[in-house]
């Protein structure tokens, strides 16, 4: 009973990690660069939804729909007009890293001027009571979340592998230099994983914003425990982000029954602490030289 | 080498003399032209207006009770102002953004202090705020007046330091002592892990246990986490009585109570001040139906009543009755103390340590020598149907 | 009675010009990616506050064993992370920056956790104590005088030039049998060593410390100031210290709504910070392009 609801407790929190972690792990695979914005664009897709449905009163579904749409293209623009110029200019991946925590900050602070910084809550679903599995109390929305990200995973999966614009990616994410020479275009590749990154960071910041509530800074608060669980799976490949960000769900929820509650995050960062130091190319990574890059 | 450190030594020692310089001119150009042509805060409207300072949170995870402080503290001052003000003197606030801590606190208080040159300072609202504040205004014998910080480490910060709210030595016995009357023994109490609320955990588990309670779990959870359940586990697992839910805002609060009752545990809790927003009430909805609170006079009778509903109508729903009606109290004990004393700071301190039964929106009160509330009303609510009702 | 506020202003430009170049003398002297020096400052701070509150040790003391104990800690992020480059490096060193928040936050039998530590002493020297600012902006002018100094020193001396190399070239200077991370894990301990007496400086004159000044969002705030004035620029560092401190002051004096007054300043942070990595990467003074 305590031991399924802690696996269930696991999941659930595993799920929303994974949502996060897949969209940054695609980035970072793509294009060897942590895209720290991310986590604001989970965030400026709950506060989008939260104008379309709440605000404006449009249909629940197809605020939805708008609310992928505008993700993506955010997604996109923060490329172009961000990165895309300094990896122009060959900058380290260093440089592009400082300069997604400008624009985390950036956009974070901008939806605090525009929505304020008091928390908002979109109520579609209501409270429901929880069912019972297995001995695990689970709400429907989990249910639904649990579902939804292990249906990404496996979209994903055979999108990477067998689609070619998931194979061109896994090149360019294998060898930049060598898929040029075989005209696979990088700027569209490049171009595409921001924008599927972004639209599954839509995904999250809308089943966020259903299960918990919405506030500006959520977005860093996410985008740590998702880059988190990315690299203890491997943040060069976006199946290995997802089981690492279980992996993380299960470490915290079973961590904290042995220990003081508080230590809840300090788990997380230690585990980070040590991945880094010790596996940092993952458990599901392949060591390629990223330690003496 | 010695050649080059010296040139480039005065090179970065002339850049710093010249970037100082700029700089003070700079700030004196604004300084002046603030006074002149109004460019600080709102628009001057009277040159002899009495400035107010307020330091609380406008950014940061705490912004949302910021911004309630802010909001109620200017209907109160538009209220003053639109009848005449104080004295024939309009008064005007000066908001600064306190961000919760005792950096940009500090740095907020000198620039009210010494180029606002305000003798009152509203705030802190974060205990951090106001005890870092508090050597900075006590020697100036500046009036520091909280209506939200809660440490008990404010009691003795100094003689011009006041406050409206209860301090957790206040309240968390009282909570202690509740239980214990209903005939609980065993107690799990789910803390956030920020100061105000461990504050009160520590204090209650002491009382409690010394009324011969146990504690069977003692869960924490960090500021902005949304998700308890494995905490949640742990209560259950410790078979508690009743469940002391001790978060530090209202949504924190809401989503720990929807989780319980999501998870299945039926045990009743109790709680305080949080559930009194109708944005935990509206959150949680079911999930807090049958919840007991601690919270201060019911605002919605007498006074309290216009107040709420004209901060709803101009400023939305707010994230606690309570701050709104501290908040509101606040302006009006100083517009007293003003209509007497002026600018006069001692005097106003003096004044105010005389105030005992000051008839206001959250109560009937007054100043004990520490310049903390000599009467705590609190009073017990339980949610029925979705509305709080007083139990006594 | 503006003095008083520029008095204020300064000391915190003096304190935090000293975490400035303490920085840059690893970020941009030796290229050490390190994100966790907001915890250098938050070790320093909490080590001078215990000591001197808890212990009893004379403020002096207790100043210098900040600065030291920081520096250990300087040597065992070095020690840990010593195989990692690049990104990596400066994922872990921001790893470290969140394990000490979580310590500062957790362990509260020692920091108090999030009560914080009010009431701190101001410094005092064989029975004469700081009485008001002006003596504590001398102070720190002081103190900050002669860490600048040394650092300038340091990266001047064939011990800099070595550091330098390092960051230009780590496996050439390797091949040329040098120990480099010997060199780096000194250029670390003396950069965390002046980040812990800023820290000291800093909880001494605010006289109250709690975990959240020395959160993710203090990470970002001296990577501005080092990032803007420019990479191994001491002048640089110290220039944009009065720019990133003073520029939000400004802030203070205009008309603008409150709401809007406090996600601006962060605004304007990240924008100067995007706008050099964009367009001016060499920072206002810097030698050398961020690559």
């Amino acid at each position: 009973m305590i031991l399924a609801q802690l696996i269930a407790n696991s999941i659930i929190i595993g799920s929303i990690y994974a949502l996060v972690a897949a969209g940054f792990a695609l980035v970072y695979s793509t294009n060897k660069f942590m895209h720290f914005a991310h986590g604001v664009m989970v965030a400026f897709s709950g506060y989008m939804l939260f104008l379309m449905f709440s605000i404006l009163g449009v249909n629940f579904y197809i605020s939805c729909f708008i609310t992928l749409i505008l993700a993506g293209l955010l997604g996109w623009i923060s490329y172009r007009v961000v990165y895309e110029p300094l990896q122009k200019r060959k900058s380290s991946n260093v440089i592009l890293l400082i300069a997604s925590l400008g624009l985390l900050i950036l956009l974070e602070n901008t939806l605090m001027i525009f929505f304020g910084p008091d928390i908002k809550t979109i109520n579609y679903f209501g409270i429901a009571k929880g069912i019972d599995i297995l001995g695990a109390i689970v709400t429907p929305i989990q249910i639904a979340i649990i579902i939804i990200t292990l249906v990404l995973l496996v979209g994903l999966y055979f999108f990477m592998n067998k689609s070619k614009i998931g194979r061109n990616m896994r090149a360019v994410a294998d060898n930049k230099e060598l898929t040029s020479i075989t005209g696979i275009n990088y700027r569209s590749i490049a171009d595409l994983s921001f924008i599927i990154g972004s639209v599954l960071a839509g995904i999250a910041g809308i089943l966020i914003a259903i299960e918990q509530n919405l506030t500006p800074a959520m977005g860093t608060g996410l985008i740590i425990k998702g880059f988190t669980g990315a690299v203890i799976g491997s943040i060069m490949s976006v199946p290995g982000s997802i089981i690492g960000s279980y992996i993380l769900g299960f470490a915290e929820n079973f961590g904290v029954w042995f220990l003081p509650s508080e230590y809840k995050d300090a788990i997380a960062f230690i585990l980070l602490f040590i991945f880094l130091l010790f596996k940092p190319n993952g458990l599901f990574g392949v060591d390629k030289g990223v330690r003496n890059k | 080498m010695n050649k080059k450190f010296d040139k480039n030594f005065w090179y970065v020692f002339g850049t710093s003399v010249g970037i100082i310089v700029v700089a003070v001119l700079i700030v004196m150009m604004i300084v002046d032209l603030s006074t002149t042509k109004g460019l600080t805060g709102q628009v001057i409207k009277n040159k002899d207006s009495i400035k107010l300072g307020l330091i609380t949170p406008l950014t940061g995870d705490a912004a949302s009770f910021g911004q309630a402080e802010l909001d109620a503290t200017n209907i109160a001052i538009d209220e003053i102002n639109s009848k005449g003000g104080v004295n024939g003197r309009l008064l005007q606030l000066i908001p600064e953004d306190g961000r919760c801590n005792g950096r940009d606190a500090t740095s907020a208080a000198q620039k009210l202090i010494n180029i606002d040159k305000v003798r009152i300072i509203l705030g802190g609202a974060c205990s951090g705020e106001t005890l870092a504040i508090a050597p900075i205004s006590e020697p100036s014998k500046i009036i520091l007046f909280a209506a939200f910080s809660s440490s008990p480490k404010i009691s003795d910060a100094g003689e011009y330091i006041f406050r409206n709210s209860p301090t957790d030595n206040d309240w968390a016995p009282i909570m202690a002592e509740t239980l214990t009357k209903q005939g609980y023994k065993k107690v799990a109490v789910v803390t956030e892990n920020t100061d105000y609320a461990m504050g009160v955990r520590d204090i209650f588990k002491v009382k409690f246990k010394e009324l011969g309670g146990t504690i069977v779990a003692d869960e924490v959870y960090s500021q902005g986490s949304k998700d308890f359940r494995t905490q949640i586990l742990k209560v259950k697992d410790g078979n508690p009585d009743v469940i002391f839910v001790n978060p530090q805002d209202d949504v924190s609060g809401a989503l720990l109570a929807k989780q319980l009752r999501e998870l299945g545990v039926n045990t009743p809790f109790y709680s305080a001040f949080f559930l009194s927003s109708p944005k935990a009430i509206e959150l949680a909805g079911s999930a807090v139906e049958g919840a007991t609170y601690l919270d201060v006079r019911d605002l919605s009778t007498n006074a309290g009543k216009a107040l709420i509903e004209e901060y709803k109508r101009e400023k939305g729903t707010p994230v606690s009755e309570f701050i709104i009606g501290a908040n509101y109290d606040r302006v009006y004990i100083i517009k007293g103390a003003l209509e007497k004393c002026s600018e006069d700071t001692t005097c106003i301190k003096n004044y105010l340590y005389t105030i005992k039964n000051y008839e206001g929106v959250i109560g009937t009160y007054g100043f004990k020598s520490n310049g903390d509330m000599d009467t705590v009303f609190l009073s017990m609510k339980r949610i029925v149907n979705g509305t709080s009702i007083v139990l006594e | 009675m503006i003095e008083a506020y520029l008095i204020h202003l300064l000391i915190l430009v003096g304190i935090y010009s000293v975490l400035a170049v303490s920085l840059n003398l690893a970020l941009g002297n030796t290229g050490l990616m390190n994100m966790g020096h907001i915890a250098f400052f938050g070790i320093g701070a909490y080590t001078s506050v215990i000591f001197t509150k808890d212990l009893g040790v004379p403020f002096f003391a207790a100043f210098l064993i900040a600065g030291l104990l920081t520096s250990v800690f300087g040597f065992i992020l070095v020690y840990a992370t010593r195989k990692l480059r690049g990104d990596y490096l400066a994922l872990a060193t921001l790893g470290f920056s969140f394990v000490i928040y979580s310590l500062m936050l957790n362990w509260s039998s020692v920091t108090r956790g999030p009560l914080g530590i009010p009431g701190i002493s101001k410094p005092c020297f064989f029975g004469l104590c700081i009485a008001n600012n002006l003596q504590y902006l001398i102070f720190v002018l002081i103190i900050s005088a002669i860490s600048i100094a040394i650092m300038y020193i340091i990266v001047n001396s064939s011990f800099g030039k070595l550091l330098a190399a390092t960051r230009d070239d780590d496996i050439g200077l390797r091949a040329l049998g040098k120990n480099t991370f010997m060199l780096k894990s000194k250029a670390l301990m003396i950069s965390a060593f002046f980040a812990g007496i800023a820290g000291s400086l800093f909880a001494h004159y605010i006289t109250y410390i709690d975990p959240s000044s020395f959160m993710l969002s203090e990470v970002i705030l001296i990577f501005t100031i080092v990032i803007v004035g420019g990479i191994a620029s001491i002048k640089g560092s110290i220039v944009s210290t009065f720019l990133i401190i003073l520029i939000p002051e400004l802030l203070r004096f205009l008309n603008i709504p409150s709401s809007v007054l406090g996600p601006a300043r962060q605004i304007i942070y990240a924008l100067i910070l995007l706008v050099i990595v964009l367009w001016r990467p060499k920072g206002l003074f810097g030698k050398i392009d961020l690559e």
